[in-house]
């Protein structure tokens, strides 16, 4: 099989996968997997923006400053009690608000300093929690892929438009009762990046993200969190001074590296409808966006029923009156 | 910032290009939390008593939760019997008693002899307008079968809750 055949192939596969198992993603990755049967659907609304970079010391850079709006559905079902599958897909919208030294061409989107919307890139993720209770470890692998051939080059684009494969384990646990109504999450990623950039042997990173929760009330969630990303390789935004020829691919080749912390509220508005929000801001980075971000969003939970065999059982019966039935009659007996 | 303008400078300069740099992510995965409450994991870990009594029509239900109310993070153990109950009370501490209405007064019976601290989340299968009344008069939490997993994990929340307040109120509104 030729590497664009395989190519074809994985990618087939892969978004076929999805959609036989209607699968795919609640964003990051948890611990804690729906039941068996149990899902949710998810709209998160993003408004994401950066005047300027990070370079590989970490100085401010004041240019190539973007604002990004998106909107991004996604869809988790747990296949069975431990092990549940997601999916995400964000259609994204970034338009060019800062600027370059004076004669830097802009990319094709980057003219008119307009929006340009696109969708970005399919991301389907399998989760197997091998330790359940209040100390849960899941184990986990997807696939980031590209949704179609959208533009790269310039600022006001959707994405990096990459295939990658990651997998990692995230690990959960309940603080009770050394903090009651706490708990702690920890994720680690290692992604396989695409070599989009031909002389660069790798574009991998890893993600380390860690999140503490704390149920105020049992429709208030609050949650701090942070995500430390670390690029294996590419290029330091420097090197564009030997390698001009690449700067056009520059976050493409880059070896980006940065430290965002978050914090966010989840609101169980009805027993099946979560809202939520949540702001992100990075702390540290090289060769990344200085950036913030707003996410609100809402999903609404589907399945998750039990004792549906007793209801079957009770259909058939009710043909002839049962005994067993709950009435008033034997409520009263109680009193 | 001076090295980087001097780069971009030279770049254009020596490259001569037409188009800019790509540049990546706009978007962020940020989660959702632990959907925490809504019991994926236990607000507070319990131990829980199951009666799942042959011929009850909630001893099936009782049973397949069992695997959920594990996964969140309680601790359980499943007789087959309202008279069962009294030996589990002995041999082991719990918090709550899961069991079908039918059973709560045997089981009430028990944790009384026993004088164990335990509180009872009743199970009633497909209740009429009237019973279902009739109950949640009698109860502050009732489970109903068939009904979604969540919600008798929050209601075993909620009677925990009940119990750490440490104001001797139970599940049960009238004794």
């Amino acid at each position: 099989m030729t590497r664009s055949g395989a190519s074809h192939w994985l990618r087939t596969a892969s978004l076929g996968a999805l959609v036989l198992v209607a699968s795919a993603a609640d964003s990051r990755a948890q611990a804690w997997l729906p039941a068996k049967g149990e899902g949710a659907i998810g709209l998160t609304f993003g408004d994401y923006g950066f005047e300027g970079h990070l370079d590989s010391g970490g100085g401010h850079v004041p240019y190539g400053g973007t604002h990004g709006l998106s909107l991004a559905g996604d869809i988790t079902y747990g296949i069975t009690d431990r092990f549940a599958v997601t999916g995400s897909l964000p259609f994204v919208a970034s338009k060019f608000t800062g600027s370059f030294p004076p004669g830097v061409l802009l990319g094709p989107n980057d003219r008119d300093r307009k929006y340009h919307g696109d969708f970005q890139d399919f991301r389907g993720e399998l989760r197997y929690m091998a330790l359940a209770g209040d100390l849960a470890v899941t184990p986990f692998v997807g696939l980031n892929l590209p949704s179609h051939d959208y533009e790269v080059v310039g600022e006001a684009v959707p994405g990096k438009h990459t295939k990658e494969l990651f997998l990692g384990v995230a690990a959960g646990r309940s603080l009770a009762p050394l903090l009651e109504s706490a708990y702690v999450q920890a994720r680690y990623a290692y992604s396989f990046v695409e070599k989009v950039v031909p002389d660069l042997e790798q574009l991998d990173r890893s993600n380390i993200d860690l999140e503490l929760g704390y149920a105020a009330t049992r429709r208030l969630t609050v949650r701090a969190f942070s995500a430390w990303q670390i690029g294996h390789g590419g290029l330091d935004l420097e090197d564009m001074y030997s390698r001009p020829d690449l700067f056009r691919t520059h976050d493409r080749a880059i070896r980006t590296s940065y430290f965002n912390l978050g914090a966010g509220i989840t609101f169980l508005a009805a027993p099946r409808l979560e809202l939520f929000a949540a702001f992100v801001k990075t702390i540290w980075g090289k060769n990344a966006h200085e950036a913030r971000s707003l996410y609100v969003g809402a999903a609404v939970w589907f399945g998750g029923s039990y004792g549906t065999q007793a209801r079957s059982a009770k259909a058939q019966a009710s043909v002839r009156p049962s005994p067993e039935r709950v009435g008033s009659e034997q409520v009263a007996d109680l009193h | 910032m001076r090295n980087l303008t001097l780069a971009l400078v030279s770049i254009l300069v020596s490259a001569g290009t037409s188009d800019a740099e790509a540049c990546g992510d706009k978007f962020l995965r940020v989660g959702r939390g632990a959907r925490y409450q809504r019991s994926y994991v236990a607000v507070h870990p319990a131990r829980l008593l199951l009666v799942a009594r042959p011929g009850s029509s909630v001893a099936d239900a009782l049973k397949e939760l069992e695997p959920t109310l594990k996964r969140a993070g309680h601790k359980s153990v499943v007789v087959k019997d309202a008279s069962a109950v009294a030996d589990a009370l002995d041999r082991g501490q719990f918090n709550i008693v899961l069991a079908d209405l039918k059973d709560v007064a045997t089981v009430e019976g028990a944790t009384r002899t026993n004088g164990a601290r335990v509180d009872v989340l009743p199970f009633v299968e497909q209740p009429t307008s009237a019973a279902r009344a009739a109950v949640e008069g009698d109860f502050h939490c009732v489970a109903e079968v068939p009904g979604k997993k969540t919600e008798v994990l929050g209601k075993i929340d909620e009677l925990m809750e009940l119990a750490l307040k440490g104001t001797g109120e139970s599940n049960r509104k009238r004794p």
